[in-house]
């Protein structure tokens, strides 16, 4: 994993009452999707992550760090794709879901929570271990993201 | 191959449009099942029982044994269904089966024993054993007074017989087969297999909701992949709710979802989906 571990450490979400920061009670609109890229960011450092994104329950896309050969309608497309998949699986958005697609070459693996869905696009070379594991705490990273955000009226 | 039905016709068992009786003998006899099937066409019946990967005994009303089983697999058009004939007390079919379909089939031809041999190889990693079989274990849903709500190719019975099932004298596995593929097996809760136009090819297990599922999942991972711009589907899984799903291409005009135990270990099933 290299150097990317340092980075990983920091996606372990506290709880609430440890961040005591009130950095929450800051953030403007908008804040809560750079926060989700920076989150998104850290896939990038494992071997074989081609990109990733991270949609809302509606099937909005906060951020992507996809390659640009995906424009921008392809990766609303793939966030509402995302989200059918979910609603074919779980009639309850709620409930939670982890799956992979895979295809020759390349795998997409997703993750969903109650406020919405992480996905990560490998190829062949990634270590799916630890890409499983990252997919884990970017997910719950971005998951806090998003419920702060929603209490604080943002989602 | 001859078709058991050649145009779909109303049947008990929910018009098994273009299901072959060769298809189910080969099937029957690779998965090494224990099963007894009636096979019932145009108000005839015919029973064939399979065990050890062998058919071993043959009835119609006038005949039994080989020259039984020449009658049915004669027959142009019909249903199966699960035979409540007793097991037979000594096995009356003396030529193997492959040997009865060539003899009584004439389309079974080279081409079919290439293939034959074929599902052999991939029985060993899953396929007659898991799935594929279309050795489905519940009571059709036409049989039960259900209505199928997916359109069904061909439904086979079952009720007494095991749900999961493993050849007694299994062909040798190919040196890549996985060693976890008893625990796959067993692991394997329902699963249904779909053929290109979703018409339901085989079900085991109580797989109705899976049947109904599948269509849906088929078309919401190729819509996904497609955006991807992803090609060569191999497989799909996740796990929701404590459940654990699979579903792959498994011919290039057949897949199979299939709902797994928590937590099972499904490396075999993965390994037969990339091949």
């Amino acid at each position: 994993m290299g150097n990317g571990w340092s980075k990983f450490k920091g996606l372990f979400w506290q709880p609430a009452e440890d961040d005591d920061d009130e950095d929450d009670d800051t953030n403007g609109p908008g804040d809560s999707d750079s926060e989700v890229a920076e989150a998104l960011s850290a896939l990038k450092d494992l071997d074989g992550v081609v990109g990733s994104i991270a949609i809302d329950a509606s099937g909005s896309v906060r951020a992507s760090d996809l390659p640009r050969v995906f424009d921008t309608a392809s990766i609303e497309l793939i966030g509402s794709r995302m989200v059918e998949l979910r609603s074919v699986l779980a009639k309850d958005a709620r409930e939670p879901l982890s799956g992979s697609l895979d295809f020759e070459g390349h795998s997409f693996h997703v993750k969903s929570f109650p406020l919405g869905m992480v996905g990560v696009l490998i190829d062949d070379n990634a270590h799916k271990p630890a890409l499983s594991m990252a997919l884990n705490l970017v997910s719950r990273r971005v998951a806090a993201t998003l419920e702060t955000a929603r209490q604080g009226g943002e989602v | 191959m001859r078709r058991m039905t050649k145009h779909p016709a109303p049947t008990a068992h929910g018009g098994p449009e273009g299901a072959s009786l060769a298809d189910l003998i080969q099937l029957e006899c690779l998965s090494g099942s224990r099963e007894a099937v009636l096979v019932t066409s145009s108000g005839r019946q015919g029973h064939l029982f399979f065990e050890g990967g062998a058919l071993v005994d043959a009835r119609t009303r006038e005949l039994a044994g080989d020259d039984a089983a020449f009658e049915i697999i004669g027959w142009k058009t019909g249903t199966f269904g699960a035979s409540d004939l007793p097991w037979p007390s000594r096995h009356t079919i003396t030529l193997p089966w492959r040997e009865l379909l060539q003899q009584a089939v004439p389309g079974y031809d080279q081409h079919e024993r290439a293939r034959s041999e074929r599902v052999v190889a991939m029985n060993t990693t899953l396929r007659s054993s898991i799935p594929d079989a279309a050795v489905a274990s519940s009571p059709s849903p036409a049989a039960s007074g259900r209505r199928p709500s997916v359109p069904v190719r061909a439904r086979q019975p079952s009720g007494t017989l095991p749900v999961m099932r493993r050849p007694p004298t299994p062909p040798p596995p190919p040196s890549s087969a996985p060693a976890s593929l008893a625990g796959a097996v067993g692991a394997v809760k329902r699963a249904v297999r779909l053929d290109d136009s979703d018409a339901v090819i085989a079900l085991r297990g109580d797989a109705d909701d899976l049947a109904e599922l599948a269509p849906a999942l088929k078309r919401a991972i190729a819509q996904l992949g497609d955006v991807l711009g992803l090609q060569a589907f191999r497989a799909f899984e996740c796990t929701l709710g404590g459940r654990q799903l699979m579903h792959y291409r498994d011919t290039a005009h057949s897949t199979i979802t299939l709902e797994a135990a928590p937590g099972a270990n499904l490396e075999a099933v993965r390994s037969a989906s990339k091949h």
